[in-house]
């Protein structure tokens, strides 16, 4: 059967009630029942040892008149059935009527025998009728007599039977009320249990503010104030933890430390209605805390007073980086301006660090305006709220003094641009004028020079020749730092395109170094901008060569279909570059030996702008080498 | 070798020797002791601790048990001590000596009761009455408690016949009293007549000193004692006359030395506060045995 637990609640109880109740009526009434016959036989017997004790001296003297006469009067009590009094031989001396009928018979009825041959009194019940009977004594012990009486039974059958029938009244009007109580008292338990339940579905559907009205001091009281006061706990847990949410979500999408704060402090006054907050900060530069931040002090004097908020307690805090909580702000020695508290009726203090991991950044107080004592939650709470706004503020101090740097650094950089695009505008000119006037006397034009003058002059020119050439990277670089350099496709036969390149370098070469070419006659058109790619080629070719005493400079070019792309590799056996520099080669005026006593010249712009330029044509580059034995420049440019 | 009739008459004669010569008990059976009293429960319950104790000391004399008897009469307690149904009895003086005279029993021991030997009867009247002595009491009412009541009746009574008045019992405190008589009524209770004689129901009362001195003690500047009579025994003990001398010998010392053991001690104790038996003084029953008309006059002895 499938009963709900008031019913069986109820069943059970009427049932021990029912049980109990009868059983205990049942062995009442059949103890009653016992006693009242048992108190009758006793009394009986007690007034059977009375009559034989008063009827000692006429029986002793065989008085018959006295004897006759005293239990007449006996008999006047309708208890008694019959009396008998006989001498040793059971012949009846007195009968205790007026006729003395049975006077000179001699009784012999079983009863009557067994009273001859007893000691003591005995008693049998029998047709309604307590007989009692025995010897009758002499202090000497000798036995004078027999005295038998009967008592009727009726009228003990009487009270026996009103007594059961009030037991049985009284049992089933208790019955009754038992049942009615058991009924009442599963409902008294049964109906805050459905309470309990019923609010505890609410508590976990959401509704915190459900509370049960149970106020009873048993078990199910405890287990409501306990449901009550955990609705209270999850609310406020739950209040804490979006306030968390809330400052966490601050945290992360603004930068803006004075809003942060402010809803810190507007969270806590919601959460945890203190008096006052404020938040003190560290000035790096002065090592002073300063208020930066407070709420909820004296209203419109707030505005101004925050500020002036003494900051003895929040020192303490920050020098022992560990909570602090005052019960009395002015009896406490590190409170420096009490007057201030005292004004504002501030008593009682906490203060938690905003810590992010050793850094102490401030301090956050809070106020109360009564003596409190902060629990271990609030403490243990606030310490987490601090942290998160700690990090709010680490955060927003580390923005803007990046924010600070990047804007130094962009005028930095368009500074160097600028020094960089002058200097070299003004130092081609000219080097342009030079090289101009010198080429015209190496030419002759301006006369007959010799042989030692000629080749001084082609060392200049030479000389100025890499000196343009660096100034042109320089400017190539600055162009592309300033973002003004474009890639121009058009259709190219690479073909064609590497044999102009190789045409260009067949020329003696003033070292043991052999330039080899490793392509195949059938080449793919491609589109790309042949000048920054031939860029990117001579320049990889011209550093091989240089950094190659001897051996071998190999310039390969290999079309992958299946990638559309073209790779170009230029492998040499030259000086090789140190692993832990290559990532680095490619930057801005980086070379693999940055060292002033390097025996290579060279500003290191040449791979920078050939990383720019391969990645103008949306190719990529690397680089592998070998110090000692050489390296390899891997260039895939898409067709 | 002896013959078999020698050998026989030899066994014969050694079980004749060894049954003479084995210890006899001196009186077989038990012995009784007789009360007369009206209310035998009361008295056999009173007497038991004696008879108990008595008929355990006698048992290497062949008594197996102890009895009381009780009687209402001393005709009755001498006819039984005549039947030998009762051996011993004990009782006041006058009774005893009644019962004696009647069935020829002895007295043998005097019992000393609550410390005392014996008692005198004292006989008062109110200080101002104007009676002096016994023979004022002509004409007036004298107050006994009730009838063979020893001190309170029989003593008191004996002391006026012994002075030559006409004492005569009177149904009521109105009765006539003749001049030359002195009239009596049975107040019933010691209480009753201290009160019948402050009150004037009596003029004069008679109490035993022990009584007197109890009752009185609160109006002894109102009473006066005119009379105090001869001192008699409280108890005596008797036994019939035909009663073995050696078992009388040896009942006497057993009585005698009674209150000389922890257990003769409390059996006396327990026999209404007795002090002890001993022997009866020479003379002290005289007064008594010299009035025998009067005891039969009292006890209708013919």
């Amino acid at each position: 059967m499938n009963l709900n637990i008031r019913l069986k609640l109820v069943a059970f109880t009427v049932c021990v009630v029912l049980l109990v109740g009868g059983s205990i009526s049942l062995y009442s009434i059949l103890q009653v029942r016992e006693q009242i016959l048992t108190t009758f036989e006793d009394q009986s017997q007690e007034i059977t040892a009375m009559i034989s004790r008063d009827i000692l001296n006429p029986l002793y003297f065989f008085d018959i008149s006295s004897l006759r006469r005293q239990l007449e009067n006996i008999r006047l009590n309708p208890d008694f059935s019959y009396t008998y009094i006989t001498d040793l031989n059971g012949v009846v001396l007195a009968d205790g009527t007026r006729e003395n009928s049975l006077r000179d018979q001699r009784l012999s009825d079983p009863f009557s025998k067994e009273v001859m041959l007893a000691d003591h009194w005995i008693s049998r019940t029998e047709e309604g009728t307590l007989k009692i009977g025995g010897p009758v004594f002499m202090a000497d012990g000798s036995r004078i007599g027999y005295l038998q009486a009967g008592f009727a039974l009726h009228r003990i059958y009487q009270i026996i039977n009103d007594t059961t029938k009030t037991s049985l009244y009284i049992t089933f009007i208790c019955l009754g009320i038992g049942a009615i109580l058991a009924v009442l008292l599963s409902a008294s338990f049964t109906q805050p249990i459905l309470s309990i339940a019923r609010a505890s579905r609410e508590i976990g559907a959401g509704k915190l503010d459900t509370r049960l009205p149970i106020n009873r001091g048993d078990e199910l009281g405890t287990l409501a104030e306990s449901i009550n006061q955990m609705a209270v706990n999850l609310k406020i847990n739950l209040e804490r933890i979006q306030a968390l949410h809330e400052i966490n979500l601050a945290t992360t999408s603004t930068l803006d430390t004075q809003a942060v704060l402010d809803l810190l402090l507007v969270r806590t006054a919601l959460l945890l209605p203190y008096s006052a907050a404020t938040v003190t900060l560290l000035n790096r530069e002065t090592g002073e805390l300063e208020s930066v931040a407070g709420r909820n002090l004296n209203g419109e004097k707030w505005g101004t007073s925050w500020r002036k908020v003494e900051t003895g307690l929040a020192r303490a805090v920050f020098e022992n980086k560990a909570p602090l909580a005052v019960g009395n702000i002015q009896t406490d020695r590190r409170t420096r301006d009490r007057d201030f508290f005292l004004q504002h009726g501030l008593v009682s203090y906490l203060g938690v660090p905003l810590a992010v991991k050793d850094d102490i950044l401030g301090v956050l107080s809070f106020y109360a305006k009564e003596e409190h004592q902060f629990s271990n939650d609030e403490v243990e709470f606030l310490t987490t709220l601090a942290g998160q706004v700690a990090i709010a503020v680490h955060n927003s101090q580390l923005y803007d003094q990046t924010k600070r740097q990047a804007v130094e650094l962009v005028t930095a950089n368009k500074a160097k641009d600028e020094f960089l695009s002058v200097m070299s505008h003004e130092l081609r000119t000219p080097l342009n004028v030079v090289m101009g006037y010198v080429g015209m006397i190496n030419d002759g034009l301006l006369g007959d020079i010799n042989p030692d003058q000629e080749r001084a002059l082609g060392k200049v020119i030479s000389r100025s020749e890499d000196l343009l050439r660096m100034i042109n990277e320089i400017l190539q670089a600055t162009s592309l730092e300033a973002r003004a350099v474009k890639a121009e496709s058009r259709e190219i036969s690479l073909g064609s395109f590497l044999d102009d390149l190789r045409s260009n370098y067949e020329i003696p070469m003033d070292k043991q170094l052999a330039l080899n070419w490793d392509y195949p006659a059938e080449l793919p058109v491609m589109r790309t901008d042949s000048e920054k790619l031939k860029h990117i080629l001579e320049n990889l070719i011209n550093n091989a060569v240089k950094f190659t005493i001897q051996g071998n400079v190999t310039v390969s070019a290999r079309y992958n279909p299946k990638a559309k792309a073209v790779e170009f590799k230029v492998a040499d056996t030259g000086v090789g570059i140190q692993e832990e520099m290559i990532p680095s080669i490619f930057e801005m005026f980086r070379q693999g030996d940055s060292s002033e006593t390097r025996p290579y010249g060279g500003v290191g712009i040449g791979l920078y702008i050939v990383k720019k330029f391969t990645d103008l044509l949306g190719g990529k580059i690397e680089a592998a080498s070998e110090p000692g034995k050489g390296s390899i420049f891997t260039v895939t440019i898409p067709c | 070798m002896l013959s078999n009739q020698a050998m026989k008459i030899l066994r014969i004669a050694f079980f004749a020797v060894a049954v003479l010569l084995a210890p006899q008990a001196m009186w077989a059976g038990q012995i009784n002791i007789g009360d007369i009293y009206p209310r035998p429960a009361d008295a056999i319950k009173r007497a038991w601790p004696l008879v108990s104790y008595l008929a355990k000391q006698l048992q290497p004399e062949g008594i197996t048990d102890g009895k009381i008897v009780v009687v209402k009469t001393i005709p009755e307690m001498a006819d039984l001590l005549k039947e030998k149904k009762v051996d011993l009895f004990i009782d006041s003086p006058f009774p005893a000596v009644a019962v004696s005279r009647l069935s020829g029993s002895k007295l043998l021991l005097r019992r000393w009761k609550k410390g005392v030997a014996g008692y005198h009867t004292v006989i008062f009247v109110e200080k101002d009455s104007g009676i002096n002595q016994l023979e004022d009491l002509k004409g007036k009412i004298i107050a006994f408690e009730e009838p063979h009541n020893t001190s309170s009746y029989f003593l008191p009574k004996l002391v006026l016949v012994q002075k030559g008045l006409k004492v005569i019992q009177k149904r009521g405190a109105s009765d006539a009293v003749a001049p030359n008589e002195v009239g009596y009524l049975f107040a019933g209770q010691d209480p009753n007549t201290m009160f019948w004689v402050l009150k004037g129901k009596a003029s004069a009362g008679v109490m035993s000193n022990e009584n007197y001195l109890l009752e009185a003690r609160r109006y002894l500047n109102s009473l006066k004692v005119i009379h105090k009579t001869f001192t008699i025994p409280r108890h005596v003990l008797g036994y019939r006359a035909d009663l073995d001398p050696k078992l009388v010998a040896r009942i006497k010392e057993i009585l005698i030395k009674m209150d000389q053991s922890e257990e003769g001690k409390k059996a006396l104790q327990d026999f209404e506060k007795t002090t002890k038996f001993d022997e009866i003084p020479k003379g002290v029953l005289n007064p008594l045995l010299q009035s025998m008309k009067f005891i039969e006059a009292e006890f209708n002895i013919k």
